[in-house]
């Protein structure tokens, strides 16, 4: 039978047709996630996590054997993720940087309450667990209280420092104890004599306190110092106009505008890493676990003999309040609507309590979330024997910062980089980048208020 | 070559050549062949534009932020704040200098690629295939090429400049690095300059021979043969590439700094584009995945579609004084 088309029965048989492949692609995607979610005999686990699969290397393969199941890591990507919890089909393990983004996800209720999965695990004793778990706790207000939400892949005391001895000799500088805390005023002074320009280059950064990395934690900890607070009580307000968080932000365009570390006027083109790792930085600011990176060979040619030649110390204070604190327990969580939830806990007992933890706290990979785990931090060698000595004797300051549930860790992140860059580079004054970053600031928290009800 | 077809010039509609009756050609298939045909763009035009594009309009009436499902409905608010946002006009106002930049550049450049690609000599394939490889390495292999030679400290350009006396350059950052998103808009030119070649070749000799007879020289000859009958093509290259250099993403993004962090870091991320960089959809990016604000954000998209819109309403209009085509809107042959 022949028919005349019309655009009208044209566009609508096409939209017909549309409708259809829609109707299909739903249910194939929904017969695909059941599939593999609890009936399914052969579960696809879905792990959202840079480098998990590297590090876990044929033990990943003993994992799926044992449970039956096949693994699938992924890199995190914040857009995918985004991507795949609106869609209702969220990976069922994820990589978060932990103190500084757990209270937001939490309260956003995008996180399942892991209280029944520990409460029945031989794994995880209640007695084994160190405080630092309290990252990821939240009781509805507060965190470190409360039900627990996810769990540390390891902690540091994030803000310590790292340096290369052959660079203080060079430029005939006294290398630092670590008995003692500097100033901050001191390291940049520190940093600026350290620092080797020819040619318009840069050869030796003096001091990079890793600007752009957990930029709200390290404000937070700078006004703690003082005696100040980032946040209210109620975590409901960020005033970035204290005369304490003026200081900590001052001291920031000062260093920036210094260029003795890789800030917004000397980029660099990958992470500190490999650029300390080159001889290239004296003085950088990360916690215990960029031992084992150097000492690990990643660090590159010269990796060993950058090890050797590195000394860790306690983190710069701006005030007689002593505080070193860890600012992200970076680790993982899983999602509410995750299709494998007993699976993605089972994975990570075995990701952080079994065999691939003992290889990861052997070499030094970070301060351990189980207790018993400390025992095999690193010490036979003369340089893992000094860290290790330096790192427990400050474990006395640690402390957990707290965030706020209202802001979402990102957006606050972006705020700070936009208005303080501004002042670094001279394009704005410092009292124009503190108004446009509390405005900034206050419109997330105002947004995520909402969001929440509050 | 007549591509349009015949109309009537009473009614505007079209009309059959004599001697084939209309309609008589496609009554040979039955219907369904025509929607199984027809379906693949159909159905990628409506599910993967039209749907997003509504789905955008729906959420740039509200505040998602792209996680919660607490979301509430706004209005306008988006729009209004938008039109009140200073971020949003300094990064409208770049991406507009950057498109009066960079397109010139690219038409221009291409098309003088082309007349020096269009001569007779030995060895010319070769030639034509080393300026059109360009165009086929992926952006992100480009940028990061970019990326390594024009790097401050480690760079090759620097390292010649150093060679010479001269210290080194922060070609990455402000007020450099817009620059360098101008160049690094040129890699691609092999694209435009293939499209120009055809035409070159399509010019008739004969019409060239006519005017050198008549005394034209090269610059006559090109002003007044190569530019006309080119136009059509300028037209459609002009069109394609402002639109696409108003929608510039990537390239600002790979540019950027790497972000700092942990081991794996190294990212790029929208709030660490320099601010020379800074584009229209950079900061739609920005409000996006950085600030999480999807409302917002899709209401960003919205206006740059309306801008584009306008913008390539504003081309087309102007095209009746400029595009000379070979054959009248009737498909009769001038």
């Amino acid at each position: 039978m022949q028919h005349h088309l019309s655009r009208r029965s044209l566009l609508g048989r096409s939209a017909a047709a549309v409708g259809g492949v829609a109707l299909g692609g739903s249910a194939l995607s929904a017969c695909g996630t059941g599939g593999s979610g609890g009936g399914g005999s052969h579960p696809t686990l879905q792990v959202m996590y840079d480098g998990i699969d590297t590090e876990l290397g044929k033990q990943l393969a003993a994992f799926e054997r044992a449970n039956d199941c096949k693994v699938v890591v992924s890199k995190f990507d914040q857009v995918k993720l985004n991507a795949a919890i609106a869609a209702g089909n969220p990976p069922d393990l994820v990589r978060t940087s932990g103190a500084s983004e757990m209270p937001n996800l939490i309260a956003r209720g995008l996180v399942e309450n892991l209280d029944p999965y520990f409460a029945k695990s031989t794994v995880f004793k209640a007695a084994d667990l160190d405080p630092i778990v309290g990252v990821y706790r939240f009781d509805g207000k507060r965190q470190g209280k409360g039900s627990v939400y996810g769990f540390p892949s390891d902690f540091s005391q994030d803000a310590m420092l790292w340096f290369n001895k052959e660079l203080f000799d060079k430029a005939k500088v006294s290398h630092l104890k670590p008995t003692d805390s500097l100033t901050y005023d001191d390291l940049l002074d520190l940093g600026k004599r350290l620092t080797v320009r020819k040619g318009g280059k840069v050869d030796v950064f003096g001091f990079d306190p890793v600007w752009n990395f957990v930029n709200q934690a390290h404000l937070m900890q700078m006004i703690a110092q003082q005696g100040g607070s980032l946040w209210n009580d109620d975590f409901t307000k960020a005033d970035f106009t204290t005369p304490e968080a003026r200081r900590a932000l001052q001291w920031y365009v000062d260093w920036g505008k210094a260029r003795v570390g890789s800030g917004p006027l000397d980029p660099i083109s990958d992470w500190q890493g490999p650029v300390y790792g080159a001889g290239r930085i004296a003085v950088v600011s990360y916690g215990y676990w960029f031992g084992a990176w150097i000492n690990g060979g990643d660090a590159g040619a010269k990796g060993a003999e950058i090890a050797a030649a590195s000394g860790f110390v306690p983190a710069p204070q701006m005030g007689s309040t002593r505080v070193d604190a860890c600012m992200t327990a970076t680790g993982a969580w899983i999602p509410k609507k995750a299709a494998h939830k007993e699976l993605a806990f089972k994975f990570l007992e075995f990701w952080r309590g079994g065999a691939p933890a003992e290889a990861h706290f052997k070499a030094g990979g970070g301060l351990p979330a189980l207790k018993h785990f400390r025992t095999l931090l690193p010490k036979s060698t003369a340089f893992d024997a000094d860290h290790y000595q330096t790192q427990m004797k400050n474990l006395k300051n640690l402390s957990v910062l707290q965030f706020s549930p209202y802001a979402n860790y990102t957006a606050v992140e972006g705020a700070i980089t936009t208005n303080v860059e501004a002042a670094m580079k001279g394009q704005t004054s410092l009292d124009s980048a503190i108004r446009g970053l509390q405005t900034a600031v206050d419109a997330v928290v105002q947004q995520g208020k909402q969001q929440l009800g509050a | 070559m007549t591509l349009l077809t015949r109309q009537d010039p009473a009614t505007g509609h079209p009309v059959a050549r004599a001697g084939r009756p209309r309609g008589r050609r496609w009554k040979r298939y039955p219907t369904w062949k025509f929607y199984a045909f027809v379906s693949p763009w159909v159905i990628g035009c409506l599910a993967l534009t039209a749907v997003p594009m509504g789905y955008a309009l729906l959420l740039s009436f509200t505040d998602f932020d792209g996680l919660s499902g607490n979301w509430r409905w706004v209005g306008l608010d988006n729009y209004t704040t938008a039109f009140h946002d200073p971020v949003v006009w300094a990064s409208l106002r770049r991406t507009g200098l950057y498109a009066l930049i960079a397109v010139p550049l690219s038409l221009a450049g291409g098309l003088g690629l082309a007349l020096l690609l269009n001569q007779r000599l030995r060895a010319m394939g070769v030639f034509r295939t080393i300026f059109y490889l360009p165009s086929v390495v992926p952006v992100v292999a480009t940028a990061l090429m970019f990326k390594l030679v024009f790097d401050r400290d480690t760079g090759l350009v620097n390292g010649i400049l150093a060679w010479v006396g001269i210290d080194a350059v922060p070609w990455l950052i402000d007020p450099h690095a817009f620059t360098i998103l101008i160049m690094l808009s040129l890699w691609g030119l092999g694209g435009g300059m293939v499209i120009f070649l055809a035409g070159l070749q399509a010019i008739p000799a004969e019409l060239l021979e006519a005017a050198s007879v008549d005394g034209a020289g090269p610059l006559r000859r090109f002003w007044h043969i190569t530019l006309p009958v080119l136009s059509p093509m300028i037209f459609f290259q002009l069109v394609l590439t402002l639109i696409t250099t108003l929608q510039t993403l990537v390239q600002p993004l790979l540019l950027a700094p790497a972000v700092s962090g942990g081991a794996g870091g190294g990212a790029t991320d929208a709030t660490h584009v320099q601010q020379g960089d800074f584009l229209y959809m950079v900061n739609v990016y920005a409000q996006f995945f950085s600030y999480q604000k999807y409302g917002y954000g899709a209401a960003l998209l919205w206006i740059l579609f309306l801008v584009i819109l306008a913008v390539t309403a504003v081309v087309l209009r102007s095209s009746t004084s400029w595009v000379h085509y070979e054959v009248d809107q009737d498909g009769s042959e001038q």
